[in-house]
């Protein structure tokens, strides 16, 4: 029992395939290993930059999984009258790479149990290449005479069973038992023994677990801040980046000119954390402070001459951003609005400016709508205008992270009124699955007007997402729209926003009837997966938006509701009887005509009057609509086990089919109890 | 060290290394990769090693001489290794360390960064290389030029010369980059910083510069049909300035991005494929 050490050395691999890159080194590692017979107590990967690496600990091959034992055709058809082996025979032993003398029989067919000539470390070295070339990353590249295909180019590999050199090749090198330190303080590391891996490299610079340069990278970042008061302000991946892009993270802190604080502390942060790897440093009440951390790879050598060149580099951005910023000023942000002329929304969608015109538009129409109040609705249409004005300026055009956020400081500046400024900024929110949600009016309108119109400009054009391709992102559009639409409780349907929105960019590109019903159906498939992340199953979610018109916000509490009721007697019953309604439905038209003077059936006169009695309830919102639609079920259960509703006498017949059409239309209005499960 | 002097040492470094030292091109280009010395010689089976000085004009980076690090007109030194030698990146950093550089006293990464030009029909994966956090070099492995797929790969190896010059001097200011010992870099360019700025901005007649993109085009058309493969090439290249001036008047719109460059692609595409049935069959040009 020893273990097993695989290791590749590649020139620097891109940080963002590193994590996932390790994850399936290890499952793929995991499986070849017990496919082939093997055990053992525990496998492990890590990566670094110029590295990825398979660990088993405490590895056996299991000698019972050497034996081949394997069925091959009946005794009759192995074997002539004679005796003499048949062709069939013949195949099969070759197949198998089997001797006449391996061939044995068993209750009437041949069975060759034959041992495997392989040793364990025969079977690694052939098992062992597919787990490092089979991984799959996002983009591959050739490098040298371009025969291979790898992520980058590989340049040494290491593969030790115990102290035995497992040796094979793989993308153009051959297995050896040298791996390679840091490139500037390491060197070459001869390994004895897998288990002392990770100790040599850690000795010649290189922490070649993940994790532990992650642990490394934020004790020193902390320590580091908290020297001068303050934290280190990490960004979403930031880390996991430089995790990813250092073999031995090592932490400096630098300091710029405060005079730069000035600026909008984005434009800082997002200097810092995207255009130069440094993390900001901020206070306990979140403010910045003058100080960045940078990172160096390798021991803590030569730390002034590495925080001076990242002071340099940082400088430089920053006087380039503190220009962008007084330059930009120079032109208030209403007057861009006119300058957006110059950039197309798309090649046949018009300009940005023609776009701004409809958001106003579109943001008004929806402001009325929701009968919001008059100074709200002034500033929900200035928002909307102002939205994308900012895209005109240097400092966006040169950081274009900072969309939104430079309209929102640039329209402070001009002394727009608060709301108006946090809305602009607000309405490209939220920018991703789970990201904030608006908090402004102004905002929320903005962002909708822009997504709405978005989405309708782009069927007009026919121009859809299919299958994995979405190249306007209008899949993440819609979510936005139906994220705000349904945390924000807005009581509109999908069907009023689908014509608000043909109705926007009706000038530039009509939506036919056919386009407004493929959007409409569009967004119903998303508003499907935003209530499935929600943990809603499929049927739950058919019943909540089975419903027309279609209100998001309303779909969302449905489904909560119904999905807190199933398994309930009453909620079964309303779901069988809303089955047998429809599949009634379909062989009759909706007849209104009663027939209480002929007299009725208990059963029949009780639903009857059970449902006059809904229709005078208060169904207003889905709660009360289906505790309404509840109630009701014994009269329902009771009427269809009693009643026959295909009665002879044709004037009871249609009675009956129209009493069950309310119960229908009653049902429907809520959504499609028929899609649930019973 | 003095700029001047950078350039010869990195010269002579890649020059012992097999590299023959190619003269910058003599036209109006937006980078080293733009010269033939890199674009065709990418293409087709022959080996190759080169390096170059070039002068590289980005008119929209243009900042009248008054920004410290953005110039209209900046240098680059570039290298093609063809194909990519098992040490390429040891060599290049064997490079640094020829021109002063203490690796050990530094931080050097290697960061994606995957090189693309639409107008080439080109691409490559690699890296930037930051020094102490400041981008020093592009570092890219060609995998396809003028829309063909590349074997054997070349390297390509891109040193902003300006700025690697302001760090090793430890100036903060391009402008006053000593050339050498008495001679800055303002005084040998900044009049033409402004110059080509103010043309590039405000004088530049952009009903004009549509017409030359034209005009060139047609002319690119005229050479193709007889085979010509530098001077369609060239005419290309006239057509990307044109296309960069227009751009700096912010005079094209996203759509007629797309086919411009589209215009330019093919033109130069089809340089591509004459050179590469000439080098199939004869010399190189």
């Amino acid at each position: 029992m020893s273990d097993l050490l695989f290791e590749l050395g590649v020139e620097e691999i891109p940080a963002r395939f590193l994590a996932a890159a390790t994850t399936e080194l290890a499952q793929r590692g995991e499986k070849a290993l017990e496919d082939a017979g093997f055990h053992f107590s525990d496998l492990t990967a890590w990566s670094t930059p110029r590295r990825l690496t398979l660990f088993a600990k405490e590895l056996c091959f299991d000698e019972s999984r050497a034996y081949t034992h394997k069925k091959g055709p009946s005794e009759k058809v192995a074997f002539t009258a004679e005796g003499q082996p048949t062709p069939a025979l013949l195949g099969f032993l070759r197949k198998e790479g089997a001797t006449l003398q391996q061939a044995q029989r068993e209750d009437g067919y041949i069975y060759i149990n034959k041992k495997s000539e392989k040793t364990p470390a025969q079977l690694l070295a052939e098992l062992l290449p597919s787990v490092m070339t089979g991984i799959p990353f996002p983009k591959l590249m050739r490098w040298g005479e371009g025969d291979l295909l790898y992520v980058r180019p590989v340049r040494w590999a290491l593969c030790l069973y115990g102290e035995e050199l497992i040796p094979f090749s793989l993308l153009g090198v051959e297995t050896g038992v040298i791996s390679q330190g840091h490139r500037f303080f390491g060197g070459q590391v001869t390994i004895g023994h897998p288990a002392e891996y990770a100790g040599k490299l850690e000795e010649a610079f290189v922490l070649v677990d993940p994790a532990v340069r992650r642990t490394r990278l934020e004790q020193e970042s902390a320590r580091l801040a908290a020297e001068v008061g303050g934290s280190p302000y990490w960004a979403e991946g930031l880390a996991e980046e430089l995790v990813h892009l250092l073999e031995y993270p090592t932490a400096f802190r630098g300091r710029f000119d405060s005079g730069f604080l000035d600026l909008p502390p984005e434009v800082l942060t997002t200097v810092m954390r995207h255009h130069q790897k440094q993390v900001p440093i901020r206070d306990e009440e979140g403010r910045l402070l003058p100080y960045f951390l940078c990172f160096r790879d390798g021991p803590p050598f030569g730390e002034e001459i590495v925080v001076r060149g990242n002071e340099q580099a940082l400088q430089g951005r920053l006087e380039d951003a503190r220009l962008f910023f007084r330059l930009d000023q120079a032109k208030p942000l209403a007057d861009r609005v006119a300058d957006l002329s110059g950039i197309k929304f798309h090649e046949k969608l018009g300009s940005m400016a023609q776009k701004a015109k409809r958001l106003e538009f579109l943001a008004g129409r929806l402001a009325a709508r929701l009968q919001l109040p008059p100074e709200e609705q002034r500033r929900a249409k200035r928002a909307a205008l102002l939205a994308k004005a900012d895209l005109t300026t240097a400092m966006v055009g040169e950081l274009p992270e900072l969309q939104g956020i430079m309209g929102r400081e640039y329209a402070r500046l001009a002394g727009e009124e608060a709301n108006v400024f946090q809305g602009i900024a607000e309405h490209y929110q939220p920018r991703s699955l789970g990201d904030e949600l608006p908090a402004t009016w102004a905002g929320i309108l903005a962002g909708l007007a822009d997504r709405l119109d978005t989405l309708a400009a782009f069927f007009a054009l026919n121009m859809e997402p299919s299958g994995s391709a979405d190249p306007f992102a209008l899949r993440r559009a819609a979510q936005g729209l139906l994220a705000i639409l349904v945390e924000k409780e807005l009581p509109l349907s999908l069907e009023e926003l689908v014509t608000m929105g043909a109705e926007a960019v009706s000038k530039l590109a009509p939506l036919s009837a056919e386009g407004k019903s493929r959007l409409l159906s569009f967004l119903t498939g998303r508003l499907r997966f935003l209530l499935e992340e929600r943990g809603a199953s499929f049927e739950v979610i058919s019943c909540a938006i089975g419903a027309s018109p279609l209100l998001p916000a309303q779909a969302a509490t449905k489904a909560e509701l119904v999905r807190a009721q199933l398994g309930m007697e009453e909620l079964i019953a309303l779901a069988l009887s809303a089955k047998r309604i429809k599949n009634i439905g379909k062989s009759a038209g909706p007849f209104r005509r009663h027939i209480v003077e002929l007299g009725m059936e208990e059963a029949e006169a009780a639903l009857y009057s059970a449902l006059r009695w809904a229709q005078r309830e208060d169904r207003s919102t889905p709660q009360a609509s289906l505790a309404v639609l509840l109630a009701l079920t014994p009269q329902v259960s009771q009427f269809f086990d009693r009643v026959l509703v295909i009665a002879e006498e044709k004037v009871r017949r249609e009675s009956r089919l129209s009493l069950l059409a309310e119960l229908g239309d009653l049902y429907g209005a809520f959504g499609d109890f028929s899609a649930l499960p019973y | 060290m003095f700029l001047q002097d950078l350039i010869l040492t990195l010269e002579q470094y890649w020059a012992r290394l097999g590299c023959v030292i190619e003269q910058p091109y003599d036209m109006e280009v937006g980078a080293g990769t733009m010269h033939p010395a890199t674009f065709f010689r990418v293409l087709g089976p022959r080996p190759w090693r080169t390096v170059y000085v070039q002068p590289s004009r980005r008119p929209a980076d243009g900042r009248f001489a008054e920004n410290p690090y953005r110039l209209f007109r900046h240098t680059q030194l570039q290298v093609i290794l063809k194909p990519s030698p098992p040490d390429v990146q040891e060599i290049y950093l064997e490079s640094l360390r020829a021109i002063g550089l203490d690796l050990r006293q530094h931080d050097i990464h290697f960061e994606e960064d995957n090189w693309e030009s639409p107008t080439l029909g080109a691409w490559g994966t690699g890296w930037q290389v930051t020094l102490d956090g400041l981008e020093i070099t592009q570092f890219t492995y060609f995998q396809q030029a003028g829309g063909f797929d590349l074997r054997p790969i070349a390297a390509e190896l891109t040193y902003g010369l300006e700025r690697l010059a302001m760090y090793l001097q430890g100036v903060g200011n391009v402008f006053d980059l000593a050339w050498n010992e008495e001679t800055r870099y303002g005084e040998i360019s900044r009049d033409a910083e402004v110059e080509s700025c103010r043309y590039a901005f405000r004088v530049a007649e952009t009903s004009r510069l549509w017409q030359l993109f034209s005009l060139y085009e047609e002319e690119a058309g005229n050479c193709l049909k007889e085979k010509l493969v530098l001077p369609s090439y060239e005419y290309g290249l006239k057509m990307s300035h044109t296309f960069n001036l227009l751009d700096a008047r912010g005079a094209i719109s996203v759509a007629q991005r797309i086919e411009l460059i589209a215009r330019m692609r093919e033109v130069v595409r089809q340089s591509a494929r004459l050179y590469l049935e000439r080098e199939n069959v004869g010399p190189a040009l």
